[in-house]
């Protein structure tokens, strides 16, 4: 494909998306909470829109088309059961926005800090998530190189192509910090979601409609069913589903966005929203992948069914563009909401935890920090290592050791700091063990193990330690309805004071 | 959910066509969707006075 067509495509993307991010500004933000949550007034629709961005990244288009092409319908599955798995923010997203707004919470390590007493716990919880999301950030800024460079045959290197990625992902992020990224996401969002839909339309158009779609892919024993052809047994479903499924409260890229809604109503305007949309995105990605699948049966490699089909001349050259487009934008308003959340933890719950930074050098510090966690994604990139990609597959496996401190902090008040950082350093270096040596103990997953290890070293180190009852008893009567409530209403006049520990 | 895992993997196992874990795995996500809507419906807001509501 011409390079030109492709510069001027990117080029009108960035144009319109960083004049949304212009338009987001709202005055100066004046701290932390103004600059990384929005001021905690952040309306349903965009916000929506912006955790859709945010959680679908270019893997869909790519590694799960990829996925349908190799394995059949178990992609499906497994996609649509981390759809489900957002259910969890019936339970746990009222309870985050109740405990964010009492206690002034800016990330979520920051209240795993608070609510066991220890600073300790707060700032691993941090660390934890730099190492497993760092990575998955770089190998997105990879993606997007490989993309524009493989679509016009290396006119538009590797390099470059990551180098104008993260340009973007940087500057969506700093114009506002959440509300530009939230804006840029929105629009972003429409720009991903319309050109798959469209494209794959076309594709399927030019198969004969959905009866000619089914009846092609009923000639490929083992697609529509699991096992099938052997790709998705039961180990490998559950190894992939299982860290998905809690994704909404162990990744702090969207369980930060708990803390966002102006009110419960808009977060519940965020969660339908988001579930209607990933229920689109997610049968529109699998249908790419099966026609991939049927227009060419015999690639080497299944990701590279993506590029394949929009360099075939299935489909024109302007919508190619497009989707192309579609796809740099799911890696940027992924990038940027990481590079964002990953700032505020560092900033909140690294550095100034230790040093008690006023919230305006707190801020400063932040938006420092920004630029610094782009540039380590894009140095990863572009060294290319073994073992970054050997973090980025293990993020969401690795991640799922939180989520045992996560159900604590609401459900029980026996959890102590002891028993988070034991189950977040060894259960996460068992991960990454596991998936540095390629090990599938028993045929499982490593996220299987990292869980298991994290629930008995949780459970077990905090009842071998002394628990901050006081604490507990409090944190969990703020997370629930006043309706529900035992002792007096806990009212959000407190917002930012009484984090003394 | 659970269901989600165990039907594909034995009722429908050698259902290989559209009607089979393909319209299942959907129908449940749209189930699930439901569900979202109905047991959200119930959220009000608890504190309308504070802070701002929703600028965007």
């Amino acid at each position: 494909m011409d390079s030109t067509w492709v510069w001027i495509g990117i080029g009108l993307y960035f144009l319109v998306a960083t004049s949304a991010a212009l338009l987001s500004r709202s005055g100066t933000a004046e701290d932390m909470t103004d600059y990384f949550l929005g001021g905690r007034r952040m309306g349903g629709f965009l916000s929506a829109m912006s955790y859709s961005a945010t959680t679908y990244s270019a893997f869909m288009m790519i590694g799960l088309a990829g996925l349908t092409y190799a394995g059949g319908v178990g992609a499906l599955g497994f996609e649509l059961l981390y759809l489900c798995g957002v259910t969890l923010v019936l339970i746990f997203g009222p309870r985050f926005w109740r405990v964010g707004r009492r206690f002034g919470y800016v990330t979520p390590s920051e209240m795993i800090g608070h609510r066991y007493v220890s600073r300790a716990s707060g700032a691993v919880a941090a660390i934890a998530s730099f190492v497993f999301l760092l990575p998955y950030a770089a190998v997105q800024l990879a993606g997007a190189g490989y993309l524009v460079s493989g679509m016009t045959n290396g006119a538009i290197s590797f390099t470059t192509g990551t180098a104008v990625v993260c340009f973007a992902a940087i500057v969506f992020a700093m114009v506002a910090g959440l509300r530009s990224v939230v804006w840029t996401d929105a629009l972003q969002s429409v720009i991903m979601v319309l050109s798959a839909t469209l494209v794959v339309v076309i594709v399927i158009h030019q198969l004969g409609g959905l009866g000619g779609f089914f009846d092609a892919l009923e000639d490929q024993p083992g697609a529509l069913s699991v096992p099938g052809e052997g790709y998705f047994t039961l180990s490998t479903f559950i190894a992939l589903s299982l860290p998905w499924i809690f994704f909404s409260i162990s990744n702090p890229q969207v369980s930060q966005r708990l803390f966002t809604p102006g009110s419960l109503k808009d977060m519940r305007r965020m969660l339908i929203g988001f579930l209607v949309f990933g229920f689109i995105y997610t049968l529109v990605s699998v249908f790419w992948g099966f026609a991939a699948r049927i227009h060419f049966p015999d690639l080497e490699a299944a990701d590279s069914a993506t590029p394949t089909l929009l360099g075939s001349g299935l489909v024109p050259a302007p919508l190619a563009i497009i989707v192309m487009i579609g796809i740099l934008a799911a890696c940027v308003s992924t990038i940027d909401s990481i590079m964002l959340t990953l700032s505020s933890m560092i900033t909140r719950d690294v550095v100034s935890a230790r040093r008690g930074l006023s919230e305006r050098i707190q801020l400063a510090a932040g938006k420092a920090v920004i630029p610094v966690v782009a540039g380590l994604a894009y140095g990863f990139a572009q060294l290319q290592l073994d073992l970054i990609a050997v973090l980025s597959v293990s993020a969401s496996a690795g991640l799922l050791v939180m989520v045992p401190p996560i159900i604590g902090a609401f459900f029980w008040k026996r959890g102590t700091s002891a028993g988070v950082i034991s189950s977040v350093v060894l259960a996460g270096s068992l991960v990454l063990g596991l998936e540095y040596t390629g090990t599938a103990l028993l045929g499982q997953g490593s996220g299987v193990w990292g869980l298991l290890l994290a629930v008995v070293l949780f459970v077990g180190v905090s009842l071998l330690t002394p628990a901050p009852r006081e604490r507990a008893v409090e944190f969990i009567e703020a997370s629930r309805s006043p309706r529900h409530r035992i002792g007096p209403s806990t009212e959000p006049s407190t917002l930012g004071v009484g984090r003394g520990d | 959910m659970l269901a989600m895992f165990v039907v594909p993997y034995t009722l429908l196992r050698e259902v290989d066509a559209w009607y089979g874990s393909a319209l299942f795995w959907t129908v449940m996500t749209v189930a699930v969707i439901a569900v979202n809507v109905m047991v959200s419906a119930g959220w009000d807001d608890e504190y309308e006075t504070q802070p701002e509501r929703g600028q965007l």
